[in-house]
């Protein structure tokens, strides 16, 4: 009597949220600017067409989607002859970057509009392209809205919860995804940049500064994240060698914090 | 409500036989006192006929939409027809897994909640060792008042599914019988309390319609219902959101209370925003912007995959 079951076909329009409810929906990850721009492997788990994306965290963990909290700083219009909008989203520790164009109407419509600087939260896809030899990773947005500062604080303190869990599980795990970590990323993986964007994060909420002395943390931040940037284009760029000693400081302090 | 024809025969030529034997079922569900006169099972049959070898519709479809055109013929409730030998029997409520099958099941009243509609007696959740389950008693099945923490042995219930989480019915042709002693109930529905932001507003949220046929209250879809057909749609509020803490994922369910706390909106204002936009998505739109990206706490039930959202709040 039920073949025509109502809900059940509710959905059938949008087909990628039906399959991943037939499947389980693909849980959204917390990572830091700093991380996600370096998950430059993109693969897929299963030979299967519809397959899900997985971008491989260099700290060992897979994220199908990642759900972020930052700054918009800059929306630009990158696509030729369509509306292509490119956001510059920023956390304490780097830039991302969203695109939205005709396929994500509501990002696309919500950025279009949006003044920067303001607080966003994103749920988005993570891809990658290659430009020059160097593979970049991009995010295509699910949802993107405007939220306060306190929901933006909250992000932070939760992804520095995650990413910390992760950093700290990695030397003796034996998952799969942290041998996939050491085999892919190999000779640039350096665990220690993802302990300062963790430092940095920390920083940016005001937690753990004042075991510093300088008393410069807010001016840091603020380089931090134009370093960030940088970064992002130019992984092995001076920036990150300059904000070396600084924050291995604070990353140490973190870690004597998370033992107490 | 049983088949016996499967899709393989009913996608060929369905023999005489078999349409002569469905029409006699579908004739035996109406009741004897009718105003008007019953189809006699060589009309019926002819009616089974067209649909299925003529316009290829399986047997089982077929005699589906029969009994609902003839119920709508005499003006019958679908709690009206008489299903003879209907009862799957005995059951415990974590083998539930078909849609609109009779069962008999022994059970404790959980929780009792407040009902939402004049036509629901009492709604709440029932539970065996097995499992719990939400139950709808309908106020015209004039049953037997269920208590809190009491045990009742409830006969030809009816199961019925919504996005694949199953819940109980008790209309009028159930029956409640009051039973001694007590059932350690299955811990597996609890009210859980969660914190984690709301990642996605999932379609089907914001301003709806239900059918207002109150045994139903479906979703319509365009205007449809996917039983009843074209029908008068009662409006709705309510939220299908997933939350997502970065280790699992939650679906919820708020209902128009819930809706309107947390969106800071009511269903009069959400009909006039529809109304002023010529569009019910709207309001779907305006709610993921207020909510979406956001973190919450959030306490209720589990039934299914779905929390049933008692609690919400804005974690600032």
């Amino acid at each position: 009597m039920s073949e025509s079951n109502p809900e059940s076909t509710s959905s059938s329009t949008d087909t990628e949220n039906n399959d991943s409810d037939r499947q389980g929906r693909q849980v959204a990850k917390r990572a830091f600017a700093a991380e996600i721009n370096d998950a430059t492997h993109v693969f897929k788990q299963s030979d299967e067409e519809r397959a899900p994306n997985f971008a491989l965290l260099p700290s060992g963990e897979v994220a199908n989607r990642y759900f972020l909290v930052g700054t918009v700083t800059e929306v630009n219009d990158v696509g030729n002859e369509d509306e292509y909008l490119q956001a510059r989203v920023v956390d304490p520790t780097g830039t991302m970057f969203v695109y939205a164009g005709e396929y994500q109407p509501q990002a696309a419509a919500f950025l279009s509009s949006l003044e920067p600087p303001a607080y966003v939260a994103v749920t988005a896809k993570p891809s990658t392209f290659e430009s020059e030899g160097e593979t970049y990773v991009s995010l295509r947005p699910e949802s993107i809205t405007r939220v306060d500062d306190e929901t933006r604080d909250r992000w932070v303190a939760e992804t520095i919860e995650r990413t910390e869990a992760r950093l700290d599980a990695f030397p003796g795990s034996d998952s799969e995804f942290v041998a996939m970590s050491r085999k892919q990323y190999g000779d640039s993986l350096d665990l220690d940049t993802y302990r300062e964007a963790v430092a940095d994060a920390r920083e940016d909420l005001g937690l753990g500064v004042d075991h510093r002395s300088d008393g410069s943390e807010s001016e840091n931040t603020v380089e931090n994240q134009h370093e960030g940037d940088d970064a992002t284009l130019d992984e092995d760029g001076a920036p990150e060698e300059e904000a070396f000693d600084e924050s291995e400081v604070a990353a140490a302090v973190a870690n004597a914090e998370l033992e107490d | 409500m049983s088949s016996n024809a499967t899709p393989a025969e009913s996608t060929v030529t369905v023999s005489d036989a078999d349409l002569s034997e469905a029409a006699n079922g579908i004739l035996e569900q109406f009741p004897d006192d009718l105003d008007g006169d019953l189809p006699s099972a060589e009309e019926v049959a002819s009616r089974l006929d067209q649909m299925t070898n003529q316009y290829k519709v399986p047997l089982d479809e077929a005699r589906r939409a029969a009994v609902s055109h003839y119920r709508d013929v005499f003006g019958l409730e679908y709690d009206d027809l008489e299903f003879p030998g209907q009862s799957a029997g005995d059951i415990t409520l974590a083998s539930v897994d078909q849609d609109e099958q009779w069962v008999d099941v022994t059970v404790k009243v959980v929780e009792l909640w407040e009902p939402t509609h004049d036509s629901i007696d009492q709604v709440g959740l029932i539970g065996d060792e097995s499992g719990r389950l939400k139950f709808t008693k309908w106020a015209k099945a004039e049953l037997l008042t269920l208590e809190e923490g009491r045990v009742y042995k409830l006969s030809n219930v009816i199961t019925s599914e919504y996005k694949g989480r199953y819940s109980i019915n008790l209309n009028s042709r159930s029956n409640i019988e009051a039973v001694d002693g007590d059932i350690d109930v299955g811990a597996d529905v609890e009210d859980v309390q969660l914190s984690a932001p709301m990642v996605a507003i999932q379609s089907g949220s914001g301003l709806i319609k239900r059918c207002p046929d109150e045994d139903c209250t479906r979703v319509l879809q365009n205007g449809r219902c996917s039983e009843h057909g074209d029908v008068e749609g009662e409006f709705d509020l309510r939220i299908k959101a997933v939350f997502d803490d970065g280790e699992t994922v939650q679906y919820a369910i708020f209902d128009r209370e819930a809706t309107e706390a947390i969106g800071g909106i009511t269903l009069e204002e959400a009909k006039e925003m529809a109304m002023d936009a010529l569009d019910t998505s709207v309001v779907e739109d305006a709610l993921i912007d207020a909510l979406v990206g956001r973190y919450y706490s959030v306490e209720g039930p589990i039934v299914g995959r779905y929390l049933l959202v008692n609690e919400a709040e804005q974690l600032g």
